[in-house]
């Protein structure tokens, strides 16, 4: 019975590494186990065969992109400690909010549209979520302007900004890009193996 | 919300693969089976436990798996399932249960004994008993008997000492005795016996009276 008091973190993030499952004590027949050659970073080298557990029949459609960036989501949740009920995480259910999260978006539905959806909410308490976003420096990521103008966009409207990202180089070029910002750079250096990350 | 370990509606459809409606479905059977839910106060969305929603999982796979087979009839199984499982740890079974039927006639027959010999227990209590209370109801009368005895003694006593209360005991007597010479001698002195005569029948009427008056 102790093995399903996990279930809801795997409900939150759809998927996670499955030493990440072992953490939480959700064994891997409580999801489908699969696994993947992913790239730490978009443009290594190197591919590494990374173990995930995935929450539904949901997950067996899922690309290698979307895959990394579920799986550095729910690392980048446990490295922050938040719970599941305060993380509704929007790159692996594009329409899953919680109550919380679907009032707000209601209330804010105007705001929304305009503004380009982040990889998760992370509800912190106040008036509004912050915008996680998972930063694999795939596309060049529009360069210093194009990240400028997207955190512009969610200042209104979110409360925070958090980066999670995977890539050493890119953590330090987003920390000058937003050198005058509050917006947080997470680096999450072997998100394929363990929860390690400091914040940039 | 899902910190204190709920999931929502959502959740569940993703983890069998099935629309919100079938959700909404097996959500209803399954609380009209008795599964209890419980609702988000402020939007009144359906919490799931992670029990409940392993069970509609496995309900689901079973459905699907085997033809002819409801949700419905899988949950049936299920906890039919659970009930064996249940009884099969407990070391619960036919054989057991049809084992203490066979022993069933003995053991009513020892109750039996048993209920006799209490029985017999108890004839043997109320004999023994009955004969105590005689035995302290005659002492008791013995003493009565006894008490009354000195009770009319003490009112025999009592009666006498009133009677020669009031007659005033010899004194009277003796001293209508003296009174009764100091008249008669002077005239047997002068008129012999004869004179005397009326005296004497006065004397004697005084003392029946007195008598008469001193026995009630």
């Amino acid at each position: 019975m102790d093995q399903l008091r996990g279930l809801p973190h795997l409900a939150a993030d759809g998927l996670m590494p499955l030493w990440l499952a072992a953490e939480y004590g959700i064994p891997a027949r409580a999801g489908l186990v699969r696994f993947s050659w992913l790239q730490a970073t978009a443009g290594a080298e190197k591919k590494h065969r990374v173990y995930w557990l995935g929450w539904g029949p949901e997950c067996l459609g899922w690309g290698p992109r979307l895959v990394r960036h579920g799986l550095l989501c729910a690392v980048g949740r446990r490295y922050l400690g938040v719970a599941p009920g305060d993380w509704d995480s929007l790159a692996i259910w594009t329409k899953r909010r919680l109550p919380q999260g679907h009032r707000w978006a209601a209330s804010n539905r105007a705001a929304l549209r305009k503004t380009p959806r982040p990889d998760a909410e992370w509800w912190r308490g106040g008036w509004a979520p912050a915008a996680v976003e998972v930063d694999t420096g795939k596309r060049g990521f529009d360069g210093p302007e194009g990240l400028r103008a997207r955190v512009q966009r969610w200042a209104g409207v979110y409360a925070g900004v958090v980066f999670l990202t995977p890539s050493e180089a890119r953590a330090e070029a987003l920390a000058w890009v937003f050198r005058d910002r509050n917006v947080r750079v997470i680096l999450l250096p072997r998100w394929w193996e363990a929860a390690e990350g400091r914040e940039v | 919300m899902l910190q204190a370990g709920y999931l929502t509606s959502a959740d569940v459809a993703r983890r069998m693969g099935v629309e919100g409606g079938t959700v909404r479905h097996y959500r209803e059977l399954l609380e009209r089976m008795g599964f209890p839910f419980s609702q988000d106060q402020e939007s009144g969305a359906y919490l799931w436990t992670p029990e409940l929603v392993e069970v509609a999982r496995v309900a689901h796979s079973m459905a699907k798996a085997a033809k002819g087979v409801s949700f419905e009839d899988a949950l049936r199984l299920i906890l039919y399932a659970g009930d064996l499982a249940r009884n099969a740890q407990e070391g619960v079974s036919v054989v057991t249960l049809l084992r203490g039927a066979l022993q069933l006639p003995q053991r009513l027959e020892d109750a039996a004994v048993d209920l006799r010999e209490a029985a017999s227990f108890v004839r043997s209590l109320e004999t023994d008993l009955r004969r105590r209370i005689q035995a302290v109801a005659s002492e008791a009368r013995g003493e009565l008997v006894a008490a009354a005895r000195q009770v009319q003694e003490v009112a025999q006593e009592a009666r006498s000492a009133l009677r020669e209360a009031g007659s005033g005991g010899w004194i009277g007597p003796a001293a209508i005795g003296v009174l009764a010479l100091g008249v008669a001698l002077p005239i047997l002195a002068k008129g012999g016996l004869a004179a005397l005569g009326p005296y004497l029948v006065m004397l004697g009427a005084g003392a029946f009276l007195g008598w008469w008056a001193g026995r009630g």
